[in-house]
């Protein structure tokens, strides 16, 4: 019964995060259709919710590589998934607040990896798989869309350089449409898969599937899919205003070449089962196409932050993951020890509302200035 | 976590083939689709500018660039589906 419930508050946790997911990364699917005006704000977003809800069914192989390839599930327990999301959505949740696009899928990879030091200790990580499957892929991956993106704008105005501007432009935004659909499609293909993943590990902790094989269940994937499309759906908007117009100022070949490089590579790394970082990826595509018109188009500062909240984001969610897992474990474990995490969440966010409130100065009455 | 041989253990063939069908399909599609306004642009100019032995090569082009995105499209999620 104690484990039900423990299940049950895993469950909602991951599905927790899935909206976050979805929430933060709506930014990288329709921040350059925004832009450049391919799209309506709204219309653009609900493109990408169903898409990403479309996308969430096409392939199980990145939820194959979550579940089995990146720890050991048969040491895994539902208190180290839980932990693990806790470090994931405590991170996304702060750079939302910083406006920064870092990736959810590596924080969620950092916060189950580090839950699972402090649970079982080196051995119970498949470095092999960490290194072979996430941290080289997700290396590579942006560096390819860079690359992409820039020798396809190129091409592209290359080839349409002497038309004229009005008809090229009107063009390349109904492209935009295309290629941002793809790249929903492709977003909800990869990161929905990482839900199902964790979700299919605190299965297995609860014995309620085989540790050996495990097979992604239906209604995990629809719960996944409807959790990514929800929080897709209610937008973050700090991180599309980042994504869309302050890494560079785009024109809408460039936000085509940057949605169909991403959308290019993240399909392909799918296609093998990488849980790529859809971000970076998409990241690495604006910046790509941006760089190779004029290097200073890009905001180098603004993707110079966006570097260091990549770097630090394995770490910080697996140092939170961690953390969270020691006062679970402190707790003593069972229903009681995430009880005490969101106790403990509860009183850390009180406090920095709190502080906040104590910093921002009282607006100053009219007559109190002169 | 054991000493890993850092080489031995990249999934190489997998990550060849990411590398490799990620820049054509993202080049690729941008090249066609490129070729597919300039070709739907010179159609426009063509029959604006009475230039009637134009229309049919840039609808051509225009014809040929379009089926080629469509079918990478359709090509990529019957891949994602299927495979």
């Amino acid at each position: 019964m104690a484990s039900d419930l423990l299940l049950v508050i895993v469950v909602v946790a991951a599905l927790a995060f899935d909206f976050t997911n979805g929430f933060h990364d709506t930014a990288n699917v329709v921040a350059t259709s925004i832009s450049t005006r391919a799209l309506p704000p709204r219309l653009a977003i609900a493109i990408a919710a169903v898409l990403n809800f479309v996308g969430a069914f096409l392939s199980l192989k990145v939820a194959a590589t979550i579940a089995g390839g990146i720890v050991d599930s048969g040491s895994i327990t539902l208190q180290v998934v839980f932990a693990g999301l806790v470090g994931a959505i405590s991170w996304n949740m702060l750079t939302w607040w910083l406006g920064l696009p870092s990736s959810s899928s590596h924080a969620l990879i950092g916060g189950v990896v580090g839950a699972m030091l402090v649970a079982h200790g080196t051995g119970a990580i498949n470095g092999e798989g960490l290194l072979g499957k996430v941290l080289i892929p997700g290396l590579v991956a942006p560096v390819l869309a860079f690359g992409v993106a820039g020798v396809a704008i190129l091409c592209i105005y290359r080839i349409v350089g002497r038309q004229r501007p009005g008809p090229t432009t009107r063009g390349f935004r109904l492209g935009q449409i295309a290629s941002g659909s793809l790249l929903a499609l492709a977003h909800g293909t990869n990161d929905a898969q990482k839900t199902m993943g964790i979700i299919t590990l605190a299965l297995v902790a609860h014995g309620s599937l085989n540790g050996a094989s495990p097979d992604v269940p239906f209604w995990v994937v629809i719960a996944s899919a409807s959790a990514i499309a929800l929080g897709t759906y209610s937008g973050g908007w700090r991180i599309i205003r980042t994504m869309g117009s302050k890494i560079i100022k785009m024109d809408a070949a460039q936000g085509f070449a940057a949605q169909g490089s991403g959308a290019a590579v993240i399909l392909a790394a799918t296609h093998v089962g990488f849980p790529l970082s859809t971000t970076h990826v998409i990241s690495g595509g604006v910046v790509g196409a941006g760089a190779a018109k004029r290097l200073s188009a890009v905001k180098w500062g603004v993707a110079g932050n966006m570097a260091v909240a990549w770097v630090l984001t394995i770490p910080a969610a697996g140092l939170t993951g961690g953390v969270a897992y020691g006062i679970s474990h402190l707790a003593g474990g069972g229903t009681r020890g995430p009880i005490a995490v969101c106790v403990v969440i509860a009183l850390l966010v009180a406090f920095l509302l709190r502080s906040r409130r104590v910093r921002t100065p009282p607006p100053i009455a009219e007559g109190a200035a002169s | 976590m054991r000493p890993v041989p850092v080489l031995a253990e990249i999934a190489w063939d997998d990550l060849l083939e990411v590398l490799w069908v990620g820049a054509l399909a993202g080049v690729g599609v941008a090249i066609a689709f490129a070729f597919l306004v300039r070709g739907v642009i010179q159609v426009g100019a063509a029959r604006r500018e009475g230039r009637p032995g134009a229309v049919l090569p840039n609808a051509a082009l225009a014809a040929v660039s379009g089926a080629v995105c469509l079918a990478a499209v359709i090509f990529a999620v019957y891949e994602m589906v299927t495979g």
